[in-house]
């Protein structure tokens, strides 16, 4: 009896095991593509280098390319620390490597072979496929964060080409082509070492060395010659005065520094031994007597750029000051480079936008100079940085290309007519903040909105059917006038060959351009993804596609910057819209499209970078167009939520924004809108990362003298004395369609659904695990789950001998969350099931839930975690993992239930749980993204769509992607290939069957009775 | 004020911890291995391989010889992995003493102390191409008929059918034939009777409907009449 109980269960597990796997649900393989797209990025362009022909020496480098650039590359290194090179012509991004987790101190091409330098590692790339060559580390010893320079030495006379790379201890001088190593010395850093800061330069005889210790506020030079290690001149020079070299830049012969009131010091590298200033008289031969904003370095010879608030100068700075400074003045926002002779000065007006010209000239004739007038669409915002290249073209005459970064960090190139080769949108590798917006639906029944007389919502239907009707007219106008451009579109693949497909923001104002295909589907699959970057530009993406369908960036309140004195206009150059502390730049929909006749709202919180102060804009989320200024706020906030319901009682339907400041003041944002009828009062909470405090507040709102008035009071703090890492709290606007679970003994089990709850990871030294022989101590990890309405802690637990990185995520009445297990040396996946209890009180007279926990070992490692979201909450949850590796794998939740038990019983059974199995099942076909590995995942956003089977997926990062995720496989819509003509044809088959067969019979029949 | 003692204490001893990790002069350390590329890998495949110690912390690119390095590695345990988009390798554990002697051992995750030895220098062997994507079912004739139930059904009738149409043949020679094939089986008694079984499950304990319905039945049952009368 007992073997065939156990035989019954064995079977009834591989069923159930059988049926889960089979529950994962795969892409087929003609799916490529057609639900998901992926759009790859490599960051914004901290170093670019240009292609050249191999074996070319520094005086055939001013004949460069030769040919044309079919064939051309780019070469970039980026704030992703990613290195890429990217087709000059096509723009495509022909290999892409990810580098450690640390700058990249440079980049360079030496002898036919790509350098860089980073995290105290020099590598060489052959420059076609991106193979590495060789790699060698400058220096043995480990450091927390290495600095390092590299530069690359070209004798034009014996072709010895020799690489250094340097950090702040080490110098190696090495052969590009073979990697042997030709000589190395040690700097000597000082004393700060792992703080220590390194900057080299190419001077004719060799190489100069500077290193500069901060905390000593000392700096070393060092000049090599080519043939040893030995230096022949160093030098210590105090300067006490400087923050970092980034204040300097170094040339051939001079160092120029930026001290902290803003003039230039000089040091000579060949002989000084202190930093002169620069006279005042000379100073004012300049032009501009400062203060300065930055240094340069322009293209070698001690050529130096020193960009003020109100201009620019380029100046040759000699340290000896025996020439003096032959300086040209340029208008501010200029930016000047040379190539070889040929002279590339930029000019461009206001903040973006505006006219943007390219003058190239040169002393030798066999350059004909040549101004172009270049095209930006204002929501890039001004040029930042310029890397031209020239090159012979097949007839001997030169050509140039440029190619420039804006300050949203898109790539731009441009040939020598003006006319843009390509534009790369990288400002989409850095998007903070996602929100999707349901596209304007074609449906009548949502023209009408509630609350109005038989007459008026008669008016309103009329009206709005009139609208709709132009609409799918102007619709129908524009496909048949745009069918052309629309193809070329889809060949795009998202190369952008040129800025025309998208419509660029300021052609946006011409309302239905943009959003005239956007218009909802049957399922409501296809929907607006509204995202804003970590440079202050918004932009929304076609879901259906990747297509950037508007882009804004967002503006500079002008009103309070004009109120300001000229010295802070001064400064308004250099301010800019970033994200609030800790990184964020929340969006809010205030409206949705459902109130058809009055438009869509959404609203972006970031900051004023000079100031801090925390900005408001608002711009229409389907078409980008901005409603009203961007405003600056007076003081800082504490916390901003929307309010949950619109108010119907105005008929503008916005949910207002409730801004909390930190003098406990709160305000509405729109100041005129009308609370929602019936709101009493708010509960909102803070978390302040630095004090390790969360704090809960409650706004009410409260009659005074017949005016409502809205006050915030403190309602509780809770210290938790350990750094926050991650918090999480559950969507809002989750559903959750079943309240609780039945057991195999039909009994329920009632799900403890607080809507408050917010966990929270926290990270502390663990005192209870015996420290390692070897290795730092240990760690430890406490999660809390906190009602935010009352600050009481309704569940805590503490991993010891555990560290982060830490992902976590709630829903329902789950929580999982992945960390690192120091002691097993292995990731696991945790998860909690909150149950209501059986009516136990704690002693402020709530109820307490039975928690329920299991760990699995998780067998990869994992940087982010999601959740799947569907419309009623029907359909079962799925985990999303972003593993490191690049894939991102959907978990069935079935999979991480603390119930899963350890010996089966039929009751389990029933209950359809799994035994617990301590790892958990990783599996190749539940990878969503395919082979397009995704690294450096920053943040991963669920949408549900109108199929209750259906979520949206977005993951951002260094790259986009999109798809679909069906948990529980796709129920409510028939397959994609569902055979519709073997149904047909069956269904018709049967029908004429039974028809003939009908006649048959009858016929038989009637011969049977002749006969 | 016991609050705050708490939080210097706490401070302090953050700090110490920082400092003590800045003391001892660590040198880093090099991995090496090499990877074997699949036959069928395209010309990528190399530029497309990284190899990841420490959940990315490390990294290692292959060069034109299929070998790599992980360089400034501390002293510790790793787990190394090589990744591709499109195949899978087996990840390994990679012990590096701090006197810089390293070992390789296969993952074993639910059993971490449990020592297999693994060759070092690394050597990663695909596993084969990483299977993303289902199969998709189509409809094929043949898979339908050889399904076991169509099986099941369709011989039996098969048989039903097609067989007394074989044997109900007029022709007298074939009949003679088949009376003496039928006592040539007759003459076996303990052969077991196709026909009789079949009569009984069909005819036997049915009733008189069964009989009279279908004219197929009546010609199954036809040669076990005629075997009983001879």
């Amino acid at each position: 009896m007992g073997i065939n109980k156990n035989k019954f269960s064995f079977c009834m597990l591989i069923f159930l095991l059988f049926l889960q796997m089979y529950s994962v649900l795969a892409l087929y393989e003609d799916e490529i593509g057609k639900h998901d797209w992926t759009r790859p990025f490599v960051g914004r362009v901290q170093h670019l280098e240009f292609d050249l022909p191999a074996g070319t020496t520094t005086k055939q480098r001013s004949q460069q390319l030769q040919g044309g650039s079919s064939s051309r590359r780019l070469f970039v290194a980026t704030d992703h620390n990613v290195l890429a090179a990217i087709g000059l012509k096509s723009s495509r991004i022909i290999w892409r490597h990810f580098l450690e987790d640390a700058p990249v101190n440079g980049i360079k091409l030496c002898d036919g072979a790509l350098f860089s330098m980073s995290n105290g590692l020099l590598r060489s790339w052959s420059t076609s496929r991106g193979i590495l060559n060789y790699e060698i580390s400058v220096q043995e010893q480990l450091e927390a964060k290495f600095a390092g320079s590299l530069a690359c030495h070209e004798d034009p006379d014996d072709d010895r080409s020799l690489v250094f790379a340097s950090t702040a201890r080490r110098l190696v001088a090495v052969a590009p082509l073979t990697g042997a190593l030709e000589w190395a010395a040690n700097l000597d850093a000082g004393s700060g070492e792992n703080h220590s800061e390194v900057t080299s330069f190419p001077n004719p005889d060799g190489l100069t060395v500077v290193t500069f210790d901060p905390t000593a506020g000392k700096m070393r030079l060092h000049r090599f010659g080519t043939e040893s290690g030995v230096a022949k001149r160093t030098a210590t020079v105090k300067a006490e005065w400087l923050t970092s070299l980034q204040r300097c830049a170094i040339s051939v012969s001079t160092l120029a520094c930026l001290d902290p009131a803003g003039s230039i010091r000089l040091l000579s590298l060949s002989s000084g031994s202190d930093f002169k200033p620069l006279p005042p008289s000379l100073a004012e031969q300049l032009g501009h007597a400062g203060p300065w904003q930055s240094v340069e370095e322009i293209g070698g010879q001690d050529l130096f750029q020193l960009t003020s608030n109100s201009g620019a100068v380029v100046a040759m700075l000699d340290a000896s000051l025996a020439t003096g400074p032959t300086g040209e003045s340029l208008p501010a926002g200029s930016l000047l480079r040379y190539r070889g002779q040929v002279r590339f000065l930029l000019r461009q007006q206001g903040d973006g936008g505006g006219g943007v010209t390219l003058e190239a000239s040169s002393s030798s004739s066999l350059v004909a100079s040549n101004k172009i007038s270049l095209s930006f669409a204002s929501h890039h915002g001004r040029v930042s940085q310029l890397y031209p290249v020239t090159f012979v073209r097949k007839g001997g005459s030169y050509g140039y290309r440029v190619v420039m970064a804006t300050r949203d960090a898109d790539l731009h190139a441009f040939d020598d007519t003006g006319e843009r080769q390509w534009m790369r949108e990288e400002s989409l590798a850095g998007i903070v903040s996602v929100e999707a917006v349901d596209l304007p639906s074609a449906d009548e029944d949502e023209l009408v909105t509630p609350g109005g007389s038989v007459f008026s919502s008669f008016a309103q239907r009329l009206s709005g059917q009139v609208h709709h009707f132009i609409h799918v007219l102007q619709h129908l106008m524009l496909c048949w006038g745009a069918r052309p451009a629309s193809q070329a579109d889809s060949l795009g693949e998202f190369g952008y060959p040129d800025e025309a497909p998208a419509p660029p923001a300021s052609a946006a104002s011409s309302s239905g351009s943009g959003a005239g295909s956007l218009i909802r589907d049957e399922f409501n699959l296809h929907k607006l993804l509204v995202v804003a970057t970590k440079d202050g530009k918004l932009a929304a993406l076609d879901s259906a596609t990747g297509r950037s369908v508007w882009r804004l960036m967002i503006p500079m309140p002008a009103a309070a910057a004009a109120a300001e004195g000229t010295a802070a206009k001064s400064a308004r150059t250099e301010a800019r819209i970033e994200p609030l502390a800790g990184g964020q730049m929340p969006l809010y929909i205030q409206r949705t499209t459902a109130h058809f006749p009055l438009e869509p709202m959404a609203t972006v919180l970031c900051r004023d970078s000079s100031t801090g102060r925390p900005v408001l804009f608002s711009f229409n989320p389907i078409t980008g167009i901005g409603i009203g200024l961007a405003q600056r706020l007076q003081s800082r906030l504490l916390q901003a939520l929307l309010v949950p319901q619109p108010s119907h009682d105005d008929g503008q339907y916005i949910r207002p924004l409730m801004l909390l400041s930190d003098t406990l003041q709160v305000t509405l944002y729109p100041a005129k809108t009308a609370l929602p009828h019936g709101f009493k009062s708010l509960n909102l909470y803070t978390i302040d990362r630095d004090n390790r405090l969360l704090q809960g507040y409650r706004l009410r709102l409260t009659e005074q003298q017949q005016q409502q008035q809205m006050s915030a009071i403190s309602t509780w703090r809770l210290a938790l004395h350990e750094p926050i890492l991650v918090t999480a709290a559950r969507r809002p606007t989750e559903q959750v369609h079943s309240v609780g679970r039945v057991l195999g003994n039909r009994h329920v089990l009632y799900k403890y659904l607080n809507p408050n709850l917010l966990a929270v990871a926290t990270l502390a030294k663990d005192m209870v695990t015996p420290a390692p022989q070897i290795g730092d101590a240990f760690t430890q990890i406490t999660i809390w789950l906190i009602d935010t309405v009352s600050g009481r802690v309704v569940a805590s637990a503490t991993h010891h001998h555990s560290s982060g990185p830490v992902s976590l995520v709630h829903s329902e009445h789950w929580l999982v969350y992945s960390l690192w297990n120091q002691k097993q040396r292995r990731f696991q996946l945790s998860v909690w099931e909150l149950f209501a209890g059986n009516g136990l009180r704690d002693c402020m007279n709530a109820t307490q839930p039975i928690v329920g926990k299991q760990s699995y070992i998780l067998p990869a490692p994992v940087q982010h975690l999601a959740v799947s979201q569907t419309e009623r909450g029907i359909t079962a949850k799925s985990v999303l993992l972003a593993l490191r590796s690049g894939g991102i794998m959907e978990l069935n939740k079935a999979f991480l239930d603390p119930r899963r038990p350890f010996d089966m019983t039929p009751e389990f059974q029933e209950e359809g749980l799994m035994p617990y199995h301590p790892e958990v099942p990783m599996s190749t076909q539940a990878i969503v993204n395919y082979n397009q590995s995704l690294h450096r995942v920053e943040g991963m956003v669920t949408v549900p769509t109108g199929l209750e089977s259906t979520s949206l997926l977005f993951v951002h990062g260094t790259d986009l992607f999109c798809t679909r995720v069906q948990p529980s496989k796709m129920f409510d819509v028939l397959k994609a290939d569902f055979d519709y003509a073997f149904i047909a044809a069956v269904t018709i088959g049967m029908i004429i069957g039974s028809f003939v067969t009908q006649r048959l019979a009858a016929r038989k029949a009637l011969f049977r009775l002749w006969s | 004020s016991e609050m705050t003692s708490k939080c210097i204490s706490l401070k302090a001893l953050t700090a110490l911890a920082a400092f003590a990790c800045l003391l001892p002069v660590s040198r880093g350390h090099t991995i090496e291995g090499v990877i074997e590329q699949p036959m069928d890998a395209d010309a990528d495949f190399l530029a497309k391989t990284r190899i990841t110690v420490d959940s990315g912390n490390y990294l290692g690119f292959i060069r034109a010889n299929r070998t790599f390095i992980v360089q400034h590695v501390p002293s510790g345990s790793f787990v190394v992995e090589a990744i591709h988009p499109n195949y899978l390798f087996e990840p390994m554990r990679v012990d590096v003493a701090s006197s810089g002697k390293i070992r390789a051992r296969k993952l074993n995750f639910l059993q971490p102390a449990l020592v297999k030895k693994l060759t070092y220098p690394l050597r990663f062997v695909s596993l084969g191409r990483a299977a993303y994507f289902q199969q998709r079912e189509q409809l094929r004739t043949l898979d339908l008929l050889m399904n076991p139930s169509v099986l099941i059904m369709v011989v039996p009738m098969l048989i039903l059918l097609v067989m007394p149409k074989l044997m109900n043949t007029q022709d007298p020679e074939v009949r003679k034939e088949m009376q003496q094939q039928m006592n040539f089986f007759s003459n076996k008694q303990n052969m077991p009777d196709v026909a009789e079984t079949l009569s009984n499950w069909f005819g036997g304990g049915g009733s008189s409907g069964s009989r009279r319905s279908g004219s197929a039945l009546k010609d199954a049952k036809r040669p076990g009449v005629k075997k009983r009368a001879a």
